[in-house]
């Protein structure tokens, strides 16, 4: 049995050598899902940092469906995925405000449809990560960094299960247990401290991640912050 | 094989449009494509282009696809179009463009110190959106052209009320803290503030300032018809306000084709209350002497040679007789004995430019007909079919109606430069070549290759001016040289230009 040696991790990846099996392997990360069907990644980049994910310098072949196991007690704690600042000032209102207009594309449209009912975002769109899923995902960050935990969890993991691919029903579940992605975490940072600058880096990097999914998310981060308001 | 085809109900804007047909024009064997919304005017150049056109049931909204292929196989060159159209390869070039704000809303929160907003939106969507900015205590430069009177009064008096400006709407050029919004020129700042209501005069004045070591902080634009009766030059007078207060500015210029006679006043009184000098020029406003602190001019040169006198503490008639004198001499020093035809066509991508050429060269050639003429009476019936001496501004709405503007996109007033030269009654071709930002990154480039592809025995002479400094992102001295290495005679003003254009031909004729 292969075994990975990681030199990072992300805080919620416990101590302990996991058994885990490949679930699919990309040219800069590594799927893995454990007994209960989570997922766990082993990355080359940082920031592709997610929930449950370790760095590594580089990856053996590997074949889908292979047991392998990941020594992750000499990886240093690099990414915490539940350190979410809270919202202090909407300086930059008007910004988010303009990235529900993403929705507005052909492309996206049909997520103001569903957005009445949360579980028809579920698995809703093309794509690996459908971008109702992605929405939810944003939507859901916003709830916690505006500190209204309870919306939106009556969203159950079966249901998750049913209606999506595998990565993504892990990724909402991540996100219902406020457990979140690097790119979203550093992207509600900016917002908290009001710095515009890095807003728009921020923007800039989330706007080009899939082909759909970084506006899809960014339009359900920005629906989250307007919810209720 | 000439051929159009209507895609029905599609808008794109003419940027794109401009993009697809110069991607077309790259394909072996496409002589002409040309791309165009199907208005009324954008119809009459696509048929003067010799495109067969059936308004049958066509409107404004349809798009014009008009092919000139000379091989076999025009349906693939027609499917490229399309092609290019839904997705086109010049957005591959873009995707790592930075992300920024897509609104006022998000710009604002982003830059919530800011105190000025650009608009550039068609005409139906410029007058909400500028109101919403002045709302968020923002002044404006509106870019757009095709507001209603109504509505820039409107503006213009709630910006009044609440102690803020609006430039435009028409508004091409301004410089605020030396810093230049939409077409504008590379000049050093200094301590002249100008006010008008003509942007390529603005951009001449400023140029002529600049390559006389004098700079300017301050140019705000209020669009042409800021000084008409209706609108009763709101935005004129509170730019002479601003201008005054401002402890920089030592001297005011005012710059415009001549007011309504009731804002002409206004205006004056204003600039006396500022105790500040000012050099006034309405161009082809009758002569008047100077006062005291009011300097009166009639062509752009001669105001910014003016301004240089006043901010460097020199006699300003003997500026005056300088410049005279040079004007003499450069009139005197041509041979007319290769000019061979009877007419002047003056070929104008700046507005103020072709009506200061206009009023400059009457003294010489008569009548001037024209598509925005001196004199209602001598409006060409057709802007595509000169006669007589003709100047016509391409910058004219009539042209630009889903089209980009020739300062932009000089590819069309290049081909009437060819289409001119081959009509040999016409003996002189005078035309701009206008610099700066905003402008095409290679402006002389069509016109050059239109010269080069005349056929006919005796060409015309050119005459050119090309309005830039040496800062300018295009190289004046590049533009200058790709026209002389054509033939053209290159002048130092807009004045010169149309000065020579002229005499050269009346002495001809005597």
């Amino acid at each position: 049995m292969i075994l990975l040696y990681p030199f990072q991790r992300s805080a919620d990846w416990g101590n302990k050598v996991e058994k885990l099996t490949v679930r699919s392997a990309y040219r800069t990360a590594l799927n893995l899902m454990d007994h209960c069907g989570r997922r766990y990644s082993v990355l080359l980049d940082p920031e592709h940092y997610l929930p449950r994910s370790s760095l590594i310098e580089a990856f053996p072949p590997l074949e889908v469906g292979q047991e392998i196991r990941v020594g992750i007690d000499g990886a240093s704690v690099g990414f915490d995925p539940s350190q979410i600042d809270g919202l202090r000032d909407k300086k930059l209102r008007g910004l988010w405000l303009e990235w529900l207009e993403f929705m507005d594309a052909e492309e996206l449209s049909y997520l103001h449809e569903a957005i009445d009912e949360p579980e028809r975002l579920i698995g809703l769109g093309p794509g690996y990560t459908p971008a109702g899923d992605d929405f939810l995902v944003g939507w859901i960050m916003a709830l916690r960094f505006t500190g209204r935990k309870k919306s939106l969890l009556t969203i159950e993991g079966e249901m998750l299960d049913r209606k999506t691919s595998w990565f993504s029903s892990e990724m909402i579940k991540d996100a219902l247990e406020g457990r979140f992605w690097k790119r979203g975490i550093e992207m509600v940072s900016a917002i908290a401290d009001g710095d515009a600058t890095r807003v728009l880096e921020k923007t800039d990097s989330i706007t080009k991640w899939g082909h759909l999914s970084g506006k899809a998310w960014l339009a359900g981060l920005a629906y989250g912050l307007e919810l209720g308001e | 094989m000439k051929r159009i085809e209507v895609v029905k109900g599609e808008y794109y804007d003419s940027v794109t449009l401009m993009l697809v047909a110069k991607e077309l024009k790259k394909i072996e064997g496409v002589t002409d494509a040309s791309l165009n919304m199907a208005t009324e005017a954008n119809i009459t150049i696509m048929r003067a282009a010799g495109f067969e056109v059936d308004t049958g049931l066509l409107s404004p909204d349809d798009l014009l696809i008009g092919i000139d292929y000379e091989r076999e196989g025009i349906e693939d060159i027609f499917e490229r179009a399309r092609s290019y159209l839904a997705s086109p390869p010049w957005k591959k070039e873009e995707k790592d463009t930075e992300y920024s704000p897509a609104t006022l809303q998000g710009a604002l929160s982003v830059l919530p110190e800011s105190n000025l907003a650009l608009i550039s939106l068609p005409g139906r969507y410029a007058a909400a959106e500028a109101m919403k900015a002045l709302k968020n205590g923002l002044n404006v430069m509106l870019y757009s052209d095709n507001v209603t009177v109504e509505d820039e009064i409107e503006l213009k008096r709630f910006a009044e009320n609440n102690d803020l400006i609006v430039m435009g709407p028409d508004c091409g050029t301004a410089v605020i803290n030396g810093k230049g919004l939409a077409f504008s020129n590379v000049c050093p700042t200094g301590s002249v503030g100008i006010v008008a209501a003509s942007g390529t005069g603005l951009q001449e004045v400023m140029v002529q300032l600049c390559r006389r070591d004098v700079g300017v902080k301050h140019g705000i634009g209020t669009g042409g018809r800021d000084v008409k009766k209706s609108v009763g030059g709101i935005s004129f007078l509170r730019g002479i306000r601003e201008l005054a207060k401002d402890p920089d500015i030592s001297l005011i210029v005012a710059i415009g084709k001549p007011p309504a006679p009731e804002v002409r006043e206004k205006i004056l009184a204003c600039l006396k209350e500022t105790q500040k000098k000012s050099v006034i020029c309405f161009m082809g406003d009758d002569p008047r002497k100077d006062e005291d602190k009011l300097f009166y001019t009639t062509e752009l040169e001669e105001c910014a040679v003016v301004a240089e006198a006043l901010i460097k503490g020199r006699d300003v008639s003997m500026a005056r007789d300088k410049l005279k004198a040079e004007y003499v001499k450069l009139a005197e020093k041509r041979s007319v004995s290769a000019v061979h035809g009877k007419y002047v066509r003056g070929l104008f991508t700046g507005g103020t430019l072709c009506y200061e050429a206009q009023y400059i060269a009457q003294a010489h050639i008569n009548p001037i007909y024209g598509n925005a003429p001196l004199r209602e009476d001598l409006k060409l019936e057709n802007s595509l079919k000169p006669v007589g001496h003709s100047f016509i501004d391409y910058g004219e709405d009539e042209f630009t109606q889903g089209r980009l503007h020739p300062m932009i996109d000089p590819s069309f007033r290049a081909e009437q430069v060819k289409q001119q030269s081959e009509d040999r009654s016409v003996a002189v071709i005078l035309f701009d070549v206008v610099l700066g930002y905003g402008s095409a990154d290679n402006p002389s480039f069509d016109v050059v290759e239109a010269i080069k592809s005349v056929n006919r025995e005796t060409k015309p002479i050119y005459i050119a001016y090309v309005c830039g400094t040496d800062g300018d992102p295009q190289d004046l001295g590049r533009q200058r040289t790709l026209l002389e290495e054509a033939g053209v005679i290159v002048c130092e003003s807009n004045a010169r230009a149309a000065l020579l254009a002229a005499s050269l031909v009346s002495r001809k004729e005597r």
